[in-house]
């Protein structure tokens, strides 16, 4: 499942000349599209000339099916590609300065650089001028302070999550704007001008329907589940799972609790009767079927942050697992043998017990039940003592001492970045 | 039509090749910007590796000052090498396939783009002042039409789509103060 990790396949060179290459048809599409010629970008704003208009939103629009029809078929990952992040006041304000910019000058950035590259006087002094306004912008950014870097910061923010809608219902809607727009422009524009050329009206409602029929696909098809997500990209992890590579000893759990260089979060996933009647101190309740809301707090998490999913044993652990991995966390993993094996291991800690409750009802720890079915807890316990058992937080100094392979390799997450930065 | 309203679109027929119809160009553009995506997790820019040639010069002159200025330093700080980004080297590529669109359709050559009524002179200085204001204005909105506009339109990006629109609005608004320059 995409997007490639190129990095890891061809290297930072193999990166650079993959971007030299993608660089070279975007100017080459330029040119050819005619953005090399002020007079025609600047036609847009006096409607004599539409090309701007035309290939901005088809090139958009036809990306964003594509990237949608990719993520339905499971062929690309959504959570793997840059979003640029939403900075509302920085980004209208910068929008109608470059709007001015624009219609002053004749070009943005980039055609500006096809214009200077085929000898255009005027794109020379442009990208002169652009220099020096990214020049100024440096000098002054330390003066805009704290607007520029958070007014209006919502983060990662799409428009089917603003609209509430499904991504291919949203792609639908942007597709369907933008083919009125280019009718009520070129409406507008033969009622201005009457101009002569005609258009080859077969192909346009040709592309067009491709692109309408090309949404409905998308929303029939829906976005995959975390589940099906991660069976798109379980061929990477099978190696992982297969060696019990992310499976915790309650020991190396124990430890990571302990551990003041290590930001541990327990996600326990289970309902709410077990959780009140015992769980890891610190530990969340987490509900598996609505942990894509985690999202954001995931992607939060500092670079020394472990994440561990706790069940009663593994079989729900997993699910969870693995709906994280697909989230796109790093650093998860799973307490091996769930809070079962945990209570086998320390579930008498209340003989030493540093909490409350040690000594209450004369318990001698939670009794072990005969038959436990699958999923269930398999301790009876007196008390519904929640995180405030001894068991919930034993003192790691006086437990008894286990031996066990030590799993938890900090793997720092890859940060996405990209657009003009 | 009147002769003073000949689109520059047939302007540029009389000079070179035709320009691509417009929704092919489009499409295409779209491809490769989802090809982008795909292949490297991000789409286009062009800003940004100006930006990063620009800090690059002011890292040979000052680097203190770049160091002390945590923007800069970001891109430059210490032993960073601010060119050694990919959008460095699309920005290079945009270059040379522009370049080469101009020689295959016979459209690269010393030239100056104005509109009827303003001499080439005033031309330079208008597209160097819009530059400015464009170069300016890209780094406030964290991107320019490529890198903010295509790419983050794309991805259905709110802040994008808000970008987007603030682009036509400025444009449009202004666009009838400076008929001159154009008309």
């Amino acid at each position: 499942m995409g997007p490639l990790d190129l990095t890891a396949s061809v290297g930072h060179g193999g990166v650079l000349v993959v971007s030299l290459v993608i660089g070279f048809l975007f100017g080459f599409i330029l040119e050819a599209a005619g953005f090399g010629d002020s007079r025609k970008l600047a036609g847009q704003f006096y409607f004599t000339d539409l090309t701007v208009l035309k290939v901005m939103f088809t090139s958009i629009i036809v990306a964003a099916v594509l990237i949608g029809l990719a993520s339905s078929l499971g062929l690309l990952n959504l959570d793997g590609i840059f979003v640029n992040p939403t900075h509302l006041g920085p980004g209208i304000i910068g929008g109608v300065v470059m709007g001015v910019g624009f219609i002053v000058g004749g070009y943005c950035p980039g055609t500006s650089l096809v214009s200077m590259a085929t000898g255009k006087i005027d794109g020379m002094f442009f990208v002169l001028g652009v220099s020096i306004g990214i020049f100024a912008f440096g000098e002054s950014v330390g003066s805009l302070g704290e607007w520029w870097l958070t007014s209006g910061d919502l983060g990662r923010f799409t428009l089917p999550e603003l609209f509430g809608l499904s991504y291919g219902v949203t792609l639908l809607l942007v597709v369907l704007m933008a083919l009125a727009m280019f009718a009520g422009f070129s409406a507008l524009r033969t009622a201005l001008y009457k101009p002569k050329e005609s258009s080859n009206m077969r192909l346009q409602g040709a592309g067009a329907l491709a692109l309408v029929g090309a949404a409905v696909l998308t929303i029939i098809l829906g976005q995959p589940t975390l589940d099906q997500k991660y069976e798109h990209m379980s061929a990477k992890y099978q190696k992982t799972l297969k060696e019990r590579a992310v499976h915790l000893d309650p020991a190396e759990l124990l430890g990571l609790m302990n551990d003041n260089l290590v930001a541990l979060r327990i996600f326990d996933s289970r309902k709410e009767s077990d959780w009140n009647v015992f769980h890891l101190r610190g530990a969340e309740r987490v509900d598996l079927d609505t942990i894509a809301s985690q999202k954001e707090r995931i992607k939060a998490m500092p670079a020394n942050g472990v994440i561990v999913v706790v069940d009663n044993d593994e079989t729900q652990a997993l699910v969870g697992w693995k709906r994280l991995i697909a989230l796109g966390a790093t650093n998860v993993y799973l307490l091996e043998g769930g809070l079962n094996n945990w209570l086998m291991a320390y579930g008498k800690a209340s003989e030493h017990g540093h909490g409350h409750g040690s000594t209450q009802a004369g318990e001698a720890g939670p009794k072990k039940l005969k038959t436990v079915p699958k999923g269930a807890l398999g301790f009876s316990f007196a008390l519904a003592l929640g995180q405030h058992h001894p068991a919930s937080n034993p003192d790691p100094h006086h437990v008894p001492k286990r031996a066990f392979t030590k799993k938890v390799k900090l793997i720092s997450k890859k940060t996405l970045s990209g657009g003009c930065g | 039509m009147s002769s003073a309203e000949v689109t520059a679109a047939e302007q540029g027929a009389k000079e070179g090749a035709k320009f691509w119809n417009p929704y092919v160009a489009g499409t295409l553009l779209g491809v490769l910007l989802f090809l982008a995506f795909f292949i490297t997790t991000h789409g286009l820019g062009a800003s940004g590796g100006v930006g990063r040639l620009i800090v690059f010069f002011e890292d040979l002159f000052a680097p203190e000052h770049v160091n002390r200025t945590l923007y800069l330093a970001s891109m430059a700080g210490g032993d960073r090498n601010p060119l050694d980004s990919w959008i460095v080297f699309a920005v290079l590529g945009t270059v040379l396939g522009g370049l080469a669109s101009g020689l295959i359709y016979r459209r690269a050559r010393f030239e100056t783009f104005k509109g009827p009524r303003i001499s080439p002179k005033a031309r330079w200085l208008f597209a160097l002042a819009g530059g400015i204001i464009m170069g300016y204005g890209a780094r406030l909105a964290r991107g320019c039409t490529s890198g903010q506009g295509l790419s983050g339109g794309a991805t259905l990006s709110v802040g994008s789509w808000a970008f987007l629109f603030a682009i036509f609005f400025g444009g449009y608004v202004v666009a009838i103060f400076v008929r001159r320059l154009w008309r």
